[in-house]
């Protein structure tokens, strides 16, 4: 497979290249097998005139994307084409802006393609709970996993050359674990959240899926991070370079890297053994490789025992919150429509607040209901004080941990799932409380807000009858050194 | 504290007063602060994606700093925003932004005086910044929403229920009123909603103590503030005296009724659910910029000025402003604003006269740079005696010449005349000319003899009490009235 590099190169010196192509992608888009692709732009004769536009920018003048597709989680705005979040709420919203982070990708001259599945509003692990319905993996038996499923999927079916998906609590990195591509949650607030449809505030994060390392780290380089409209967008202007701002510029060649690792993991019951087998296999490759490893003893008053409590607190409570917009007033689905169907059914509805809570209901699903449903509850003046509250303080005391475990190292890595990519089948006997907590590693890391990349592991199971039969594992770098954590995994991942 | 007249009850007010601020953008978007339904962006509307930017110039914060110095409040440096939770069309994010936890003022006070003269001071228990909701617009089958309002920064300002009476509200909310519009904090138009106050009472028979706390919501104006205010006296009263309970709830005020009636949306019960807004930061303002506002601003004690210019100048609330409005406006004149200090042993004459002379100064003198020792010695002065309106504005006009202080004693009149004996020789000086017959009092004119005629004539009176006036004033006022006389 060419690097992305090299197809930027190539197709820099064609002048007609996104043209020549353009026809054979949609034709590709309609025939994929996973139900990963959802909405084309609204116009076709305007991608084409979009194609034309890029292609009639003369060469010397082609910036470094120039000649790459994305697809794009649909969380995010692009104007001109529908933005639905997964949810029947959202059916008719056609989009008025364009977020961040894909217009600084447009910038470069990268051509977002169409926009890809999700779980309803970026909640769920397994990407199945959205109204256009499931995903799958290429083996249909098998999960993408969630939330950005569709990302991580249309990568692997080589229907775009980079794919876009957002990470609240691993929704970027439990689907590459299953899909066996790399994948890159940035430092919280390293990128714009504008034009983000917002599940967790202090939480989302825009990332990117790539097939390999090099490709992260080109894409990262040729993106010139524009100022966001956001006022928890961090954007602090380097002296040295124009560019790259806010995801600090050092990168620091080191003959050797440090990492540490947590021996906890290798026995612990709640992951399985063929994680640990794998985490063991991955900690030999980097040992090999000359890289040296401290392990990490967690105190029984540690918070990484309690990941997936503090984060299910915050974020049901933050998305009661950032859901209660949806009232089909101003936009979605008509609020007016609903009532008028009620009323031809008989209903009378003798409120507003009646009407949206029938609306709501009705096109809001179950998972994002119990949410709202939880985070009303956690609000509530009874709990705030005693949950809510509680929770922020414990997050704060993760956030001290785990820079304390970054400080005399370059890097953290541990498994992302305690799992292999699990069946269809299995996730039915899953309860909800197991589905929550299978979340425990990578929630943590959303919680403190550091950077980390998902890399395939290195080896898979031998003896193994399941189709999948490799993992990914989480590498977390200092909060802010986003580029010298991809550097030392480019580097990490040359061995592989 | 104010009785009902009827009953036994103490009345305990407290005032919420929403002042929209005066600001070229809007508070968390990037429109301009307009009201004229074509001003909104997709903040407004909830766009979801979209989100809060605290405005360019923070020209809402500088505002809600003025007015924490001109009442002298602690100004939070690191307050905080938090999200207030209800469904309402107004509301289309489902959420205002507003300071629940971290407000950015906390104590202050005004003060104003009643219609007695006497000095209240009410106390201010915080103020904060949050966004106001769109406006609803009902017809005869539908409500309509105006977004331009939605957004627009507000000042909440939250007494302590410290107020006793109906008027004592009036009065202490058109005093914030008048602080906000001198401070330009508010664009002045009550009658566009700029200025909106909710106000909660309790009757209880026990002063100590406060009853159920019923709030009216949403009243627009002074008068309507108080008459809904009285209402509910009347109404809590009634409840109570037959032995019966007032229900705490929320009430609005029928203008047409004139009555407060309870409003049946379950809405007024809300949990509010706030939540510390995860979108925006902790505001952080540094101490030096709080300084230098204050010196830009030239920051006094706004209430204090007004309430001593009216009670030492027997002003009237709008002529005090004026005043104030006009000294402030001339940096040299700055010092014109301390002068009831100056005078607060003494009577209030010397302040009304620097009121009336006010005009004369502006058009004449607002150049001239005054300072403090200097006018504190001519308060000196002038205060020994009792100099009437024209006097005064030929001294000041010699005094605005650099006429040096041993020639101002001598423009002084050296009257040792009281006031009340200075009337009754004006009314003998008028009684003996009207004595006059007119063809007689011609003739006197004419040759000359008339002042002493009058003189005369005066001082007969005069020798009959105990009053001491020296010749040359007596033919000066004489002569004054004379003029007053034949014109």
């Amino acid at each position: 497979m060419k690097s992305l590099q090299e197809k930027h190169l190539q197709a820099k010196e064609q002048p007609y290249f996104y043209q020549d192509h353009i026809h054979e992608w949609y034709t590709q888009l309609q025939n994929h097998k996973t139900n990963s692709v959802w909405h084309l732009h609204e116009n076709k004769d305007v991608v084409y005139a979009l194609a034309k536009q890029l292609d009639d920018i003369p060469v010397e003048e082609r910036k470094p994307l120039f000649g790459l597709t994305m697809g794009v989680k649909d969380l995010f705005h692009i104007t001109s084409y529908k933005t639905t979040a997964g949810s029947r709420i959202l059916h008719t919203m056609k989009s008025p802006i364009t977020a961040t982070v894909i217009q600084d990708l447009q910038n470069n001259h990268a051509l977002p393609l169409a926009k890809v599945s999700m779980d309803e509003f970026a909640m769920g692990s397994f990407t199945n709970t959205a109204y256009l319905g499931k995903t799958t993996n290429i083996n249909p038996d098998y999960t993408t996993g969630g939330s950005s499923g569709g990302s991580a999927i249309s990568l692997k079916e080589q229907l775009f050359d980079f794919t876009i998906g957002s990470d609240t609590g691993g929704s970027v990195r439990q689907p590459a674990a299953f899909c066996n591509v790399v994948a890159y949650k940035p430092s919280y607030g390293g990128l714009s959240r504008y034009g983000m449809i917002p599940y967790a505030s202090s939480l989302d994060q825009a990332g990117l899926f790539t097939h390999n390392i090099v490709d992260l780290q080109y894409v990262m380089n040729s993106m010139d991070i524009g100022v966001g409209a956001a006022m928890t967008h961090a954007y602090i202007k380097d002296d040295n370079d124009d560019t790259h701002i806010g995801l600090k510029k050092q990168i620091i060649q080191k003959s050797n890297l440090v990492g540490a690792y947590f021996p906890f993991f290798l026995q612990s019951h709640d992951i399985k053994d063929e994680i640990k087998y794998l985490y063991q296999k991955e900690l030999d490759t980097l040992k090999d490789k000359g890289v040296i490893l401290m392990p990490i003893d967690l105190p029984s008053t540690s918070m990484m025992f309690h990941t997936a409590s503090i984060y299910y607190t915050i974020s049901c409570a933050e998305a009661a919150s950032n859901l209660a917009k949806y009232q089909g007033v101003y936009y979605g689905t008509p609020l007016s429509d609903f009532v008028m169907q009620m009323e031809r059914e008989g209903r009378s509805i003798k409120s507003y607040q009646e009407a949206i809570a029938l609306y709501r209901s009705r096109y809001l699903g179950n998972d994002v209901k119990a949410r709202i449903v939880m985070g009303n509850e956690l609000l509530s003046s009874e709990n705030f004080h005693t949950v809510f509250e509680k929770a922020q303080l414990m997050r704060q005391h993760l956030k001290m941990e785990i820079n304390h475990m970054l400080n005399n190292v370059d890097f953290l890595v541990l498994p992302t799932f305690p799992s292999l990519t699990p069946k269809w089948s299995e996730i039915e006997l899953m309860s909800q409380e197991e589905v929550f907590m299978s979340d425990f590693l990578t929630v943590a890391f959303s919680l403190t807000g550091h950077p980390v990349v998902v890399m395939p592991s290195s080896h898979e199971m031998i003896h193994s009858d399941r189709s999948i039969k490799n993992t990914g594992f989480q590498y977390v770098g200092k909060a802010f050194y986003d580029r010298q954590l991809i550097n030392d995994c480019v580097w990490i991942g040359a061995t592989k | 504290m104010t009785r009902f007249k009827h009953d036994d009850y103490y009345v305990s007010i407290g005032l919420e007063i929403h002042i929209a601020l005066n600001t070229k953008e809007k508070l968390f978007s990037r429109t301009v602060n307009q009201f004229s339904n074509t001003h909104f962006d997709p903040f407004d509307y909830g766009l979801s994606g979209v989100l809060p930017i605290l405005n360019r110039n923070f020209d809402a914060v500088k505002q809600a700093v003025l007015f924490g110095l001109a009442t002298n409040a602690n100004i939070n440096l690191n307050s905080s925003f938090d999200r207030k939770h209800y469904f309402y069309p107004d509301l289309a994010i489902g959420y205002q932004i507003t300071q629940q936890y971290n407000p950015i003022l906390k104590g202050g006070r005004v003060s104003f005086l009643l219609d007695n003269q006497e000095l209240k001071t009410v106390e201010i228990e915080h103020a904060h910044l949050e966004c106001d909701a769109a406006k609803l617009v009902h017809t005869s089958d539908s409500s309509l929403v105006d977004l331009s309002r939605g957004s627009s920064p507000l000042l909440e300002v939250v007494s302590m229920p410290v107020i006793h009476s109906p008027i004592e509200a009036r009065e202490y909310a058109r005093t914030v009123f008048n602080l906000a519009n001198f401070w330009g904090i508010v664009d002045g138009k009550i009658e566009e909603g700029s200025f909106r106050m909710d106000a909660s009472i309790s009757l209880n028979k026990d002063p100590n103590k406060l009853g159920t706390r019923v709030e009216i919501k949403n009243l627009s104006s002074f008068r309507y503030l108080e008459a809904a205010l009285n209402y509910e006296i009347e109404r809590q009263a009634e409840l109570l005296d037959a032995g019966q309970a007032v229900l705490m709830q929320t009430r609005l005020y029928d203008e047409d009724k004139q009555a407060t009636f309870a409003m049946r949306d379950k809405e007024t019960e809300n949990d509010y659910r706030y939540l510390p807004d995860p979108d925006i930061p902790t505001l952080s303002i540094v101490a030096n910029d709080v300084e230098k506002l204050q010196k830009e601003n030239r920051l006094f004690d706004y209430s204090n000025a007004l309430h001593k210019w009216m009670m030492f100048g027997k002003l009237k609330v709008g002529e005090a402003d004026m005043v104030i409005r006009a000294y402030h406006k001339q940096p040299s004149s700055e010092i014109f604003l301390h002068v009831p200090d100056m005078v607060e042993q003494r009577t209030s004459t010397i302040v009304k006269l620097f009121a009336h002379w006010l005009p004369d100064y502006l058009n004449n003198y607002d150049n001239r740079i005054l300072i403090l020792p200097d006018v504190q010695e001519w308060l000196a002065l002038l205060n020994e005696r009792d100099i009437d309106q024209s006097d005064f504005q030929h001294i000041m006009k010699a005094l605005m010449n650099n006429v040096d202080y041993q020639k101002l004693t001598e423009l002084i009149p050296q009257s040792s005349l009281s006031n009340d004996e200075l009337v009754q020789i004006n009314t003998w000086i008028n009684e003996a000319l009207s004595n006059q017959k007119p063809d007689m009092l011609a003739k006197l004119i004419g040759n000359g003899k008339i002042v002493n005629v009058v003189m005369g004539a005066v001082m007969k009176h005069i020798k009959t009490t105990n009053i001491n006036v020296k010749p040359k004033e007596l033919s000066d006022m004489i002569g004054v009235a004379l003029q007053k006389y034949q014109s």
